[in-house]
């Protein structure tokens, strides 16, 4: 019985794990860092959750959730409501499809994995943006941020390997 | 399990959801971006932005604490190296600042004493309120700020020390959310002092906003200070914007005053457009009787005086409203006062 709880606990932390950090990710987006005097942005944190835990772990993130973080960086950050959330949902359904492709890989095929989905939520969220606005707005920002993230994933994909190997190893 | 070059735990099982709650979501995202775009924006989803931004806080304020510490120390490890030669550009804005206080001192006594000549009204004085930086969305398309201070209303100008940094659009219980000048979004009825034209600064996402809806005959120069026109009645007047940087194809480009980077504390100022001026006294039409007797008592009155003229009546005519220009919205006076208090030094918490 005691057992029975104890796998249930770490299932529920791992389905609330990365809807959390996630959310997280998407408060830290608004935090004033103003890396390098505002020239960098910050890195979109969010981006990586999705992609990392959608190529390894996607029973640990279901569409509520990804809906959810999207949702929450919306609210955040100013955006449209629903913009964010409609790219990283795209970006999950495109990565589960080519999840086949992409695991077991080298990290460098991972990672150019990893940026072709940034570059697919970029488009979605400039196309989106664009329609909303009535015109062509500018993509230099957003490929900036993108591409900060990119540079960023490494690291903080590795950061969380050690928390989904943490929760599977609590789970086994 | 399958090995992978980062994760080594990697689950066999393909997806966490069905295709079913992945379509339905993408379609509530669809729904949600519609609606956004309409006028629930301005109802629900703002109230809900308010609520997020309110809830999350506690938690930028944490982040932010650090930040601006850091910040500051480094700050001040950089200031260290040029120090003798910003003591000198201080001295000298000092003495260029002395000079222009004992100017405005001399102004503000004749301001004062035309004022009274004219018997003009005077716009009330403005309140603010005081709050600080906990968030600055800088995201690809926004340009907004969050900052601690709750209570206040929608289209509330901001300010910095340096001049105007945009308006309230999303008010919330302990937290307010600011739409930068710079923003895609944002429309701000602005006036160019030298060429004397009144337009529309329009954001556009990047740091020189543009200048609209200039007539054909408005001469803009590089140079020209741009301050807010008061038009609307939404922003008062004469609050400092920036300056014209550029004017290519008939497209003058403004550099604001502020460095939306560097902004840590800013005033909301609490401005009210005077939209009439106090009624004069005026007999109760609808009691006629009261009306009589009100007369009756002030021909008494005026008898029991010993006057020999006419006695007025109770009832004075009702004062014709007076024009916004007239009472000084629009003239220069209020440029300065207002433009004088959105100068004036931010107090640290």
């Amino acid at each position: 019985m005691e057992w029975g709880a104890a796998t249930r606990d770490t299932k529920i932390v791992s389905f609330v794990a990365p809807l959390l950090i996630g959310v997280l990710g998407a408060v830290v987006l608004v935090a004033p860092f103003r890396f390098f005097e505002g020239a960098a942005p910050t890195p979109l944190i969010p981006l990586i959750v999705v992609f990392f835990w959608t190529l390894y772990e996607p029973p640990a993130l279901p569409a509520f959730s990804v809906f959810a973080i999207g949702l929450a960086q919306d609210l955040m950050t100013g955006s449209p409501v629903g913009l964010w959330a409609m790219g990283y949902l795209i970006v999950y359904a495109a990565v589960l499809s080519q999840r086949q492709f992409l695991v077991g890989r080298s990290f460098a095929a991972t990672w150019v994995g990893f940026i072709s989905a940034a570059l697919l939520a970029g488009a979605v969220i400039w196309i989106g943006v664009s329609l909303i606005y009535g015109a062509f707005v500018g993509f230099g920002p957003l490929l900036l941020q993108l591409a900060v993230t990119a540079l960023c994933n490494p690291i903080v994909a590795r950061g969380f390997a050690y928390v989904q190997t943490r929760l599977a190893e609590e789970g086994d | 399990m399958v090995e992978s070059g980062l994760y080594s735990g990697l689950s066999s099982r393909k997806r966490g959801g069905g295709r079913f709650g992945l379509i339905f979501f993408i379609a509530l995202s669809f729904v949600l971006i519609v609606l956004s775009r309409n006028a629930a924006e301005a109802s629900v989803f703002e109230k809900a932005r308010a609520g997020v931004a309110d809830a999350a806080r506690p938690l930028l304020e944490l982040i932010a604490g650090p930040i601006g510490l850091v910040g500051g120390v480094l700050g001040d490890v950089s200031d260290y190296f040029g120090v003798m030669e910003e003591n000198r550009q201080l001295k000298e804005e000092r003495d260029e600042l002395l000079r222009w206080k004992a100017r405005a001192i001399a102004l503000e006594q004749r301001l004062t004493h035309v004022q009274k000549l004219a018997n003009m009204s005077v716009e009330p004085e403005m309140t603010f309120q005081t709050a600080r930086v906990v968030g600055d969305s800088e995201g690809p398309f926004v340009r907004a700020m969050i900052v601690n201070a709750g209570g206040v209303d929608r289209g509330q100008a901001v300010v910095d020390e340096f001049g105007l940094v945009g308006h309230i659009i999303a008010p919330g219980r302990v937290s307010s959310r600011i739409l930068l000048v710079t923003d895609l979004n944002s429309r701000i009825p602005v006036f160019v002092e030298g060429a004397e034209a009144s337009a529309v600064l329009a954001g556009d996402n990047s740091s020189r906003p543009r200048l609209k809806f200039l007539k054909e005959e408005d001469v803009i120069a590089v140079g020209q200070r741009v301050i807010t026109s008061g038009d609307g009645g939404v922003l008062p007047r004469g609050l400092p914007v920036g300056v014209v940087s550029s004017v290519r194809e008939g497209e003058p480009r403004v550099k604001p005053f502020v460095d939306f980077d560097r902004t840590e504390f800013v005033r909301i100022l609490n401005y009210e457009f005077p939209m009439s001026v106090d009624p004069a006294p005026v007999a109760d039409e609808t009691d006629p009787d009261a009306s009589a007797s009100e007369g009756a008592e002030a021909t008494r009155a005026t008898a029991s005086a010993g006057a020999l003229t006419q006695p007025q009546p109770a009832a004075a005519a009702p004062q014709t409203p007076v024009e916004p220009e007239a009472l000084g919205v629009r003239g220069p006076v209020q440029a300065s006062a207002a433009a004088a208090s959105a100068a004036a030094p931010l107090v640290d918490e």
